[in-house]
């Protein structure tokens, strides 16, 4: 088991949520004080820095005109770790291809910063949440399909080296011929994230690693049930390797029960901030006609991180959207959950969220380190995925 | 009268059309039906068929007819509709469509202006002609229901999808907004072309636009008649945004009288100008 230390970097001093409407898409900026934000750039930049000290890798991602995200353009932030940190490796997960206007821009990006890194990048894509359509003004109609597109536009970017290629599709280009050609050959490991079980076979079909978040015990064994059995069908063998499997999840130990459903509380910001109306989250088009109609009857199944707003730590761990504890209880939280889903090989540890501060944060990092990763390096397979080898 | 409903097969594609034949009246109309789709407008339609034969395709992915991935924006469907009419062997007709229809209903007065005698355009979108940062329409994709029959209905009450229960009926209204969606997420509710060949758009025209349209300000239809050839406007005191749907007997026949006045039928054609002239 891997463990990927990340922030969703938020913006968690706003007044009551009874003054704005959402939290996305239409929050003023002016809601954004610049020094308490260059502040917590400072503070987030720092806790991936000793993540990486600890043995950590790390983990980012990007959102849009919200304060739940400070993030909106994560190759920056990825390419300043690339710098900064030593030896974790670094997942971007990831970059919404289905908005991005130029995804030739989203290879030479990634090129750079796998270079830069020295091989140490991970490259993650998303569809994009539904709140995303409207700042990127992406329609949402057909955007799985276009994310696929820009998926095999990047691929094919990065792996010819034997001059330009032309692209005529949703995108279109004469001439694509990326400069720097990426450090790991043939291509970084690719990720995607799903969240329905009928993502899951097209992610296993590719051989990329299937990224989970907050999606709970029973949803989350659904899109591996999913993913294996596209696995073996496409690839002819049962076993997944368990580095294909990720799962995102709240993370906090600390020395007492107490303190780490304190820090827990702090932050359940992630789930209680979202204030989003419903409009915002469900764009016509993003999901299917029946699935819209299917979601407004009394029947319809709540996702987990919504479920978790105003939910007791205790609550938050039975539904396995937070492991919280001392360190054998976190172990004891991320082994069941491992058990219960037929494993996985990547644990995306939200170790900061909400207004949790830098000590804190820092407190749960060091336990984490210390006694959490080893007891649970043997789970899983240790094996890289494919393509670490650098050019020599 | 007859009414008939029948698969016309067009490139690839099958278009829906909905058949009001009456041999007895002067005049054929080509409804081209709003976002609200062919079902809110059968009101208006049964009124308007007292003075009309009328030829009422549904918009693919409208009305439970497939939408076609490739036929991507309005002035596709105006290249379908003018095969369609082709088809048919109607060669000339006089044009009748509503916001979403008034959009393609221009985009093809735009192309065969000899085609079409006369055209009524109800609420049309399709255009911009304000300020790059000025909002041409109010945002009616991403919202709430609430929010989206306010800005759309003079009277809510009026909204012929308020009400609906029916999981049949809920998968067509959310299939037509997808489909809406579709056709016009960006540019938004307008194609920057077509602004530019107005002129072109040389018939007799008429322009009507709803009292409490919320959706499009007033000054989006004044400027659109003043750069139409021969346009005039009129605005219906209790509508919002879909005058066809909240006063369907006052437009039919007002669109009638229109026909009446100023789109002559074939027999009655001999000596007005040759830009009137259809044959």
């Amino acid at each position: 088991m891997k463990t990927w230390y990340f922030s969703e970097c938020p913006y968690p001093t706003l007044p009551d949520a009874d003054e704005y409407d959402s939290i996305r898409v239409s929050l003023p900026s002016s809601y954004y004080d610049p020094t308490e934000g260059a502040r917590l750039y400072s503070m987030y930049l720092d806790l991936w820095q000793a993540a990486d000290d600890l043995g950590l890798n790390v983990m980012t991602n990007e959102h849009h005109q919200t304060a739940t995200c400070l993030v909106p353009a994560v190759p920056i932030i990825a390419g300043i770790l690339a710098r900064t940190t030593k030896n974790a490796r670094i997942l971007i997960l990831g970059n919404p291809i289905a908005n991005r206007r130029d995804p030739v821009r989203v290879a030479e990006e990634m090129a750079m910063i796998d270079n830069i890194s020295n091989g140490r990048l991970e490259v993650g894509f998303v569809r994009g949440v539904p709140f995303e359509v409207l700042p990127a003004n992406s329609k949402p109609v057909g955007m799985s399909d276009r994310m696929w597109e820009a998926h095999d536009l990047i691929l094919k970017a990065w792996t010819t080296v034997d001059g330009p290629f032309s692209w005529e599709g949703s995108w279109n280009y004469r001439y694509v011929n990326v400069w720097p050609r990426t450090y790991q050959q043939p291509h970084p490991p690719v990720w995607i994230t799903g969240t329905s079980v009928s993502s899951a076979p097209r992610i296993a079909r590719a051989g990329h690693t299937l990224a989970a978040f907050v999606t709970g015990y029973g949803a989350t064994k659904r899109l591996y049930d999913a993913y294996r059995q596209a696995w073996a069908e496409a690839h002819g063998k049962a076993g997944v390797p368990a580095d294909r499997l990720a799962y995102g999840v709240q993370v906090y130990v600390a020395d007492t029960v107490e303190a780490a459903h304190a820090a827990a509380i702090k932050m359940r910001w992630y789930f209680d901030a979202n204030k989003v109306p419903r409009h915002l989250g469900s764009p016509p088009g993003y999901s299917p006609p029946e699935g819209v109609v299917a979601s407004r009857t009394a029947a319809a199944p709540i996702p987990q991180a919504r479920q978790a707003k105003g939910k007791s730590p205790e609550w938050m761990i039975e539904n396995g959207v937070l492991m919280a504890g001392t360190p054998d209880m976190v172990v004891e939280q991320i082994k069941r959950f491992y058990d219960h889903v037929g494993g996985f090989g990547h644990l995306l540890m939200m170790g900061h969220a909400g207004g949790l501060s830098r000590s804190e944060t820092m407190r749960s990092l060091e336990l984490y380190a210390q006694h959490v990763a080893p007891a649970i390096a043997q789970l899983g397979s240790a094996a890289m995925p494919v393509g670490v080898g650098a050019l020599s | 009268m007859s009414m008939s409903s029948l698969q016309v097969p067009v490139w690839n594609a099958e278009v829906q059309v909905d058949l009001r034949i009456n041999p007895g009246l002067p005049r054929t109309v080509l409804y081209l039906h709003s976002e609200e789709g062919p079902r809110a407008c059968a009101p208006f339609l049964t009124e308007l068929g007292r003075s009309a034969s009328i030829i009422a395709p549904h918009h693919p992915g409208f009305g439970g007819a497939a939408r076609h991935e490739q036929i991507k924006r309005p002035r596709e469907l105006a290249i379908l509709y003018a095969d369609l009419l082709d088809r048919l062997g109607v060669a000339s007709v006089d044009l009748v469509g509503s916001s979403l229809g008034g959009w393609i209903a221009l985009e093809m007065a735009t192309m065969t202006p000899a085609r079409f005698p006369s055209l009524v355009a109800i609420s049309p979108l399709g255009m911009k002609f304000n300020a790059r940062d000025e909002r041409s329409f109010a945002e009616v994709m991403v919202t709430s229901d609430e929010i989206r029959r306010e800005l759309l209905y003079k009277h809510v009450e009026h909204d012929p999808w308020r009400d609906v229960k029916s999981p049949e009926l809920l998968l067509e209204h959310a299939t037509q907004l997808e489909s809406l969606v579709h056709y016009a997420w960006e540019p938004y509710l307008h194609e920057p072309a077509l602004a530019p060949i107005l002129p072109r758009v040389s018939m007799a025209a008429l322009v009507i636009s709803g009292a409490g349209d919320q959706l499009v300000p007033a000054a989006y239809y004044e400027e659109l008649v003043s750069r139409l050839p021969d346009a005039d406007n009129v605005i219906a005191a209790r509508s919002g945004h879909f005058p066809d749907i909240e006063e369907p007997t006052a437009v039919a026949t007002l669109v009638s009288q229109f026909h009446a006045d100023r789109s002559p039928t074939l027999g009655r054609l001999l000596g007005v100008p040759a830009d009137r002239n259809v044959s």
